[in-house]
């Protein structure tokens, strides 16, 4: 991922150096194990504790082996004595970088489901500040009935409940490590060195493995973060809606300073929300990538793991990247009533229509006389100028059931909201 | 309105048992105080010398609104309001009192907090926490927490309360009444901030206090005021900044004017403030209860 859309501590996570100290945290755990076990003497594990790795080794073999591995246990056993042939007993080199990832993985669902949380909160915020705020309900981008921005905003915080629940899920997915050997076998660490060291660092055992944790599992991971940023991206879009100049009923924030356009200087572009939705396409395209990591040949081949780097680290400072972004946007973001409330005139009345059919059904007419007459007042709205209240008053077959109180309490942007509260309570807020 | 010559600085009732900043109690015989709401106005744990006309009024109605509200989570002090005794209270006490039944304090101010402001954000920019509980990161001055949270505090006679743990008010007053106290304190806020918000108030934090009658939990001393109470504009809220204060922000932003040290005595108060100000805690009634000031 490129600087400009990495935050600092998930850069860290999927830093090489977090990376290095997970194997070598995974390499003295294992040592720890083979020590219950008895293989390994006391005063050689206590010098196993202390190991560390050398970068500048590091680098050196790796130029010339191109092997990670290879390189990081040179790096390390450089610095140990007799005790450091101990170092990597019965492992193959998946068994310690796949329970890396993991540990990674879990790290950077960590990270993530912070930052859900606070927009989870500033969601919450605006939506009980904004409970009664009147607006437009749009379908098809056309005015339909009265709602209000609250109700909008719940919504919208209800979904990010949910997102953090299949984080939660997916993190459990990927929280496994395996300790099998070269094709699951267990042949050269038997199952209960596996057990010890996935307890010591947090992790489940993988039930069955082969080479590798099974990539189901990862797929799982990458395609919920890419759902979550689906529901950023439905956000975000949203708000990049209601922010075109015809509309304009809600505002990103706009820091003094900023420039619009290089071209245009009234600009007040939403450009937040637009990075979302860009980023968010970057991260749909990892999960399908992540997908085609599942299938691997027999015990495993390696095409998955070019990919790999860059999707889980790209997939998570993104996410990370947006997720705080929209907080950021939701936090600030300008609420313009006047707007709404003006918009929702634009239809002259068109809004009550439904309420008006209900109201003749009740006094008598059959549905579709009904539907007939409110189509016809309304299609003289939108195509004549007039207002809906007017003419509907004053259309004889209205006139003759319903009275003028009647008519009058039927016009009630009110009554649209009157389950607001009720709403609220039953999705929790 | 509150006329500028209805004014009660000190209450006149014999038998004074209690002064406060703001209020004063008196022994009313038969297990009864009485207990008065003056005009004074404090800031900044100062009393000022002026009074606000009509100030007790509103805390001594606004208290009764929200003890018959909250009747149904917890039982109150409260047994009969001034206002409805015909004879024997001057008119000025009237308005300002409630008979109240005598109850053994608990020595906790039971505070619940909805936003993040004051100490609690001292303690979050300190340590990333509040009251010990994981609350999101980047949160700024006014934002809301995911829930209320619960944060006693220890009574001072003098200056500012201080904030204990939840744990150490466990010590103090016993494990059970300390989870059955922090229960109703959350209740009444959850409720109080919804009723409010719904009519363009914010309930930001808000200080209880109970005592024990006949062994039972009891609601005293005065309920969501303002006083008792952060208060601010559903529709100036705006995160990150300090909130205006409902109520006495003309007093506040004035004082801040006159490069007073915050020490005793206070300056005056210019008459214009004074106005606005008895203004402004009628509007919070008003707005509140949907009912006019008696």
């Amino acid at each position: 991922m490129i600087e400009r859309y990495s935050r600092p501590y998930m850069s860290a996570v999927w830093s090489d150096k977090n990376k290095y100290d997970k194997w070598l945290s995974i390499e003295i755990a294992v040592c720890e194990a083979w020590a219950i076990k008895g293989l390994i003497p006391d005063e050689d594990i206590r010098k196993i504790r202390e190991a560390s790795y050398d970068f500048d080794i590091f680098r050196e073999v790796l130029k010339r082996t191109k092997h990670d591995m290879t390189a990081f246990l040179q790096s390390t056993t450089a610095g140990l004595g007799r005790e450091g042939r101990w170092l990597h007993q019965g492992l193959t080199t998946s068994d310690v970088w796949d329970t890396a990832t993991s540990l990674q993985l879990v790290e950077a669902s960590e990270l993530l489901d912070e930052e859900l949380m606070g927009l989870e909160n500033s969601l919450k915020e605006k939506a009980l500040m904004h409970k009664n705020t009147l607006m437009i309900g749009r379908t098809h981008g056309v005015h339909a009935e009265p709602v209000t921005f609250g109700l909008k905003v719940a919504l919208w915080w209800d979904e990010t409940k949910r997102a953090r629940k299949r984080l939660s899920d997916a993190k459990k997915s990927v929280a496994v490590g395996k300790i099998s050997g070269p094709v699951g076998t267990h042949a050269t660490a038997p199952p209960d060195i596996e057990a010890s060291v996935c307890a010591q660092l947090g992790l489940e055992p993988a039930p069955i493995s082969n080479q590798v944790i099974q990539r189901d599992r990862h797929a799982h991971f990458v395609t919920t973060l890419a759902l979550i940023a689906a529901t950023l991206e439905k956000i975000a879009t949203e708000i990049r809606g209601l922010q075109r100049t015809e509309i304009r009923e809600v505002e990103e924030p706009f820091s003094k300073g900023q420039t619009g356009s290089s071209s245009m200087p009234h600009k007040r572009n939403p450009e937040l929300t637009e990075r979302i939705c860009g980023l968010a396409r970057l991260i749909r395209g990892h999960a399908v990538t992540s997908m085609e990591n599942v299938a691997l040949w027999g015990e495993r081949d390696i095409s998955h793991s070019s990919a790999e780097r860059l999707i889980f680290p790209d997939s998570c400072l993104a996410l990370d990247y947006i997720t705080n972004l929209l907080n950021e946007v939701i936090k600030g973001l300008v609420v313009h009533k006047e707007r709404m409330l003006a918009n929702m005139e634009l239809t002259k009345g068109l809004v009550f229509s439904q309420k008006t059919m209900l109201l003749l059904v009740e006094k008598g007419l059959s549905r579709e006389s009904a539907y007939e007459i409110v189509q016809e007042n309304s299609m003289k709205t939108w195509d004549e100028s007039g207002d809906f209240r007017s003419l509907i008053s004053s259309d004889q077959r209205v006139v003759d059931l319903v009275t003028a109180s009647e008519l009058e309490s039927l016009f009630d942007y009110e009554k649209y909201t009157e389950f607001v509260d009720d709403i609220y309570k039953k999705a929790g807020l | 309105m509150t006329h500028p010559s209805d004014v009660l600085i000190e209450s006149t009732m014999p038998d004074l048992i209690y002064s406060g900043k703001v209020r004063d109690t008196h022994d009313a015989g038969n297990g009864l105080l009485l207990m008065v709401s003056t005009d004074r106005i404090s800031a900044y744990d100062v009393v000022l010398p002026n009074a606000i006309p009509g100030k007790g009024a509103v805390l001594n109605q606004i208290s009764a609104f929200w003890f018959a509200q909250t009747e149904h989570i917890v039982p109150n002090h409260l047994v009969q309001m001034g206002l409805d005794r015909a004879t024997d209270l001057p008119e000025s006490i009237k308005r300002r009192s409630m008979y109240v039944r005598k109850a053994d304090r608990i020595d906790i101010e039971c505070v619940a907090r909805g936003y993040i402001t004051g100490s609690a954000l001292q303690e979050y920019s300190d340590a990333g926490t509040v009251a010990g509980l994981k609350i999101p990161s980047g949160m700024v001055e006014g934002d809301l927490f995911p829930s209320p949270i619960f944060t006693p505090a220890t009574k001072a006679e003098e200056g500012h309360d201080e904030n204990i743990s939840v744990e150490h008010m466990a010590d103090l007053i016993g494990a059970e009444l300390t989870g059955k106290l922090q229960n109703i304190t959350l209740k009444i806020y959850d409720f109080a901030h919804e009723f409010a918000l719904n009519k363009g108030i914010i309930i930001a934090d808000t200080k209880l206090e109970f005592g024990l009658i006949d062994g039972n939990i009891t609601l005293i001393d005065e309920l969501l005021t303002p006083d008792s109470s952060r208060f601010w504009d559903r529709d100036g809220y705006q995160p990150g900044s300090i909130q205006p204060n409902f109520d006495k922000q003309f007093v506040r932003d004035w004082l801040n004017s006159q490069k007073w040290n915050r020490e005793p005595p206070a300056p005056d108060l210019p008459a214009e403030i004074v106005s606005k100000t008895a203004v402004r805690y009628e509007d919070a009634f008003v707005k509140i209860t949907g009912r006019n000031l008696k």
